[in-house]
């Protein structure tokens, strides 16, 4: 049982990774497209989305362990019993 | 506290939630400007987000469920006794059906057939759903932990591919938890819903005194005894027991008459010597302690007398049954029997439609007497051994041979007149109302029962495996 939980780690873990190289990509991708030389504002709108949702993604990543230790406090608060789990990566 | 296989399973889920919880991350960090693509990302964070609620919250659920069953003043433990006593009831039923057809007179056995054939299908009906409930009880109660850790996993796991499944499982454990410890009480209910409104009127109306009577054995009670009440101003009924060792009401149909009986209790081989052999059924007594149809509850102790299945009985005298009773392997019974006095005897009856191999351990010289007799018009055939003397501890091996509790009619035998005395047509429609009585009663009760289960497990599985959560942030 151990190893399974050590392997969806692992993969956690690569995803986070990739997560953050994802992030960088569509940080420097979205700024490629807003800051590109070509005078299309649609061009333009959709670097700044990406942006904005690379912003987003980063937030999440971020903050994602405190999300899940946020979760626990919540439900212990209502009476629950702390369940003794691996923390998230 | 929690066992080490819940804690492994909770980690995965876990684990689990939070790799759900950085692809959908991931998948709304993609630099690709599709609105649908980012919706699955969101969606799948939010699936991690419930799923890591509901992992943090198991203690929580099983303290709710524990918490309404005190409230509804349930116990578990006594669920699983009505449980296993209903199904020994429709063992005890199907016996009596058996053995009723088995002396029933040819003018009777055309309609009882009918309604033998239907009784047995719907107790074959009955007692498979009463032993899934069982098999519920026992997955629920013995793995309820483990079970909804196993939810919680295939719940967590990423693109929502176990949720049905998972939130059907936690649905089924919690519904379970709750509703099974609810059966008795759900039966009582259903019991005064059904009650037979003919019977319960006459005995509230009557003057006689309805009483149900239990025939209780040293070692349990018979599924198809004959109780024989006498009056000295002539009075007769016959009761019949229905479960249990116990009649519920006497014939005829008006009850029974307050007054001092003599009690004759005979089981389908053997008359037995009962205690009290007599009765005074009070006059005054007006309490109705069993659900509203009788008046006086009586228990008849048939001393030296053990009944090990259903159309057997061993009857025995000069010996105490050792407390481990009655040993079972098979169709082969032994009775361990401590002699308090020489001589011993045994009497082994049965009805003469299977037959029985008796053996005495313990004895160097012993006699055995085979005869058919009939006891209130019931063909059977006894058995009797007399033992002069022998070692201190006797066992007696019974062996049943042919099917004794598919009694087979023995339509060529001659009917001896008492048999109508027994059974007439009268009585046989006193049994017939009653068994509807019984049957609608059960069938209504337990399917029911198990209905609602089923209604309240989908449906707090649709709840738990619907997508009513939506991501409440800008994707």
């Amino acid at each position: 049982m151990p190893e399974i939980t050590e392997f969806i780690g692992d993969v956690t873990a690569k995803l986070v990774t990739a997560a953050w190289a994802v992030f960088l990509l569509s940080w420097s991708v979205g700024w490629l497209l807003r800051g590109s030389p070509l005078p299309s504002l649609r061009l333009k709108r959709t670097g700044q989305g990406i942006i904005e949702d690379a912003v987003w993604a980063a937030f999440w990543l971020a903050v994602g362990s405190s999300v899940f230790a946020l979760i626990q406090y919540l439900a212990s608060m209502f009476g629950a019993q702390p369940v003794n789990v691996t923390a998230a990566p | 506290m929690a066992v080490p296989l819940q804690l492994d399973l909770l980690n995965i889920a876990l684990a689990l939630s939070v790799l759900t919880y950085y692809a959908g991350v991931l998948v709304m960090g993609l630099p690709v400007p599709a609105r649908g693509l980012k919706r699955v990302g969101a969606r799948l964070v939010m699936d991690s987000f419930v799923s890591a609620v509901l992992i943090f919250s198991v203690s929580l659920i099983f303290r709710l469920v524990d918490a309404v069953l005190e409230l509804v003043g349930a116990n578990p433990a006594e669920a699983l006794q009505a449980l296993v006593a209903k199904l020994y009831e429709y063992s005890g039923v199907y016996a009596l059906i058996k053995v009723l057809g088995s002396v029933l007179s040819p003018f009777t056995l055309k309609l009882s057939s009918a309604v033998a054939s239907a009784a047995t299908s719907m107790l074959a009906i009955l007692f498979s759903t009463v032993n899934l409930l069982v098999v519920f009880y026992t997955m629920v109660f013995m793995a309820r932990d483990v079970l909804v850790s196993l939810g919680l996993v295939l719940y967590s796991l990423p693109l929502r591919i176990g949720r049905s499944a998972g939130a059907a499982l936690i649905a089924f454990t919690v519904v379970g938890s709750v509703l099974i410890p609810l059966f008795p009480p759900w039966m009582e209910m259903m019991s005064s819903i059904v009650a037979p409104p003919g019977l319960t009127q006459r005995a509230m109306e009557g003057e006689d005194v309805y009483l149900a009577l239990c025939v209780e054995g040293d070692y349990g009670s018979p599924s198809a005894a004959v109780i024989r009440l006498r009056s000295s101003a002539g009075d007769e009924y016959s009761l019949v027991t229905l479960a249990n060792g116990c009649a519920v009401v006497a014939r005829p149909y008006g009850g029974v008459r307050p007054g001092v009986y003599e009690v004759d209790v005979g089981y389908v081989g053997v008359k037995l010597r009962a205690e009290p052999s007599v009765l005074v059924v009070p006059d005054d007594l007006r309490e109705l302690p069993i659900r509203g149809v009788v008046d006086y509850y009586g228990t008849i102790k048939a001393e030296g007398a053990a009944f090990p299945a259903p159309g057997l009985v061993v009857s025995y005298s000069g010996c105490r049954l050792e407390p481990q009773g009655v040993i079972r392997a098979g169709s082969s019974y032994t009775l361990l029997c401590r002699v308090e006095r020489w001589p011993v005897a045994v009497l082994v009856g049965h009805v003469r439609a299977c037959s029985v191999n008796v053996t005495v351990e313990g004895a160097h010289d012993y006699a055995i007497n085979v005869y058919d007799d009939s006891w209130y018009g019931i063909d059977v055939r006894v058995v009797s051994i007399y033992i002069p003397g022998g070692e201190d501890s006797l066992a007696f091996s019974v062996d049943v041979e042919g099917d004794c509790d598919g009694v087979q009619p023995q339509l060529e035998a001659q009917a001896p007149p008492s048999l109508e005395r027994l059974l007439s047509q009268a009585m046989v429609t006193d049994v017939l109302f009653i068994l509807t009585w019984y049957f609608v009663y059960n069938m209504v009760g337990v399917l029911s029962f198990i209905s609602l289960l089923i209604m309240l497990t989908y449906g707090l599985a649709r709840a738990l495996g619907g997508s009513y959560v939506r991501f409440p942030f800008p994707v």
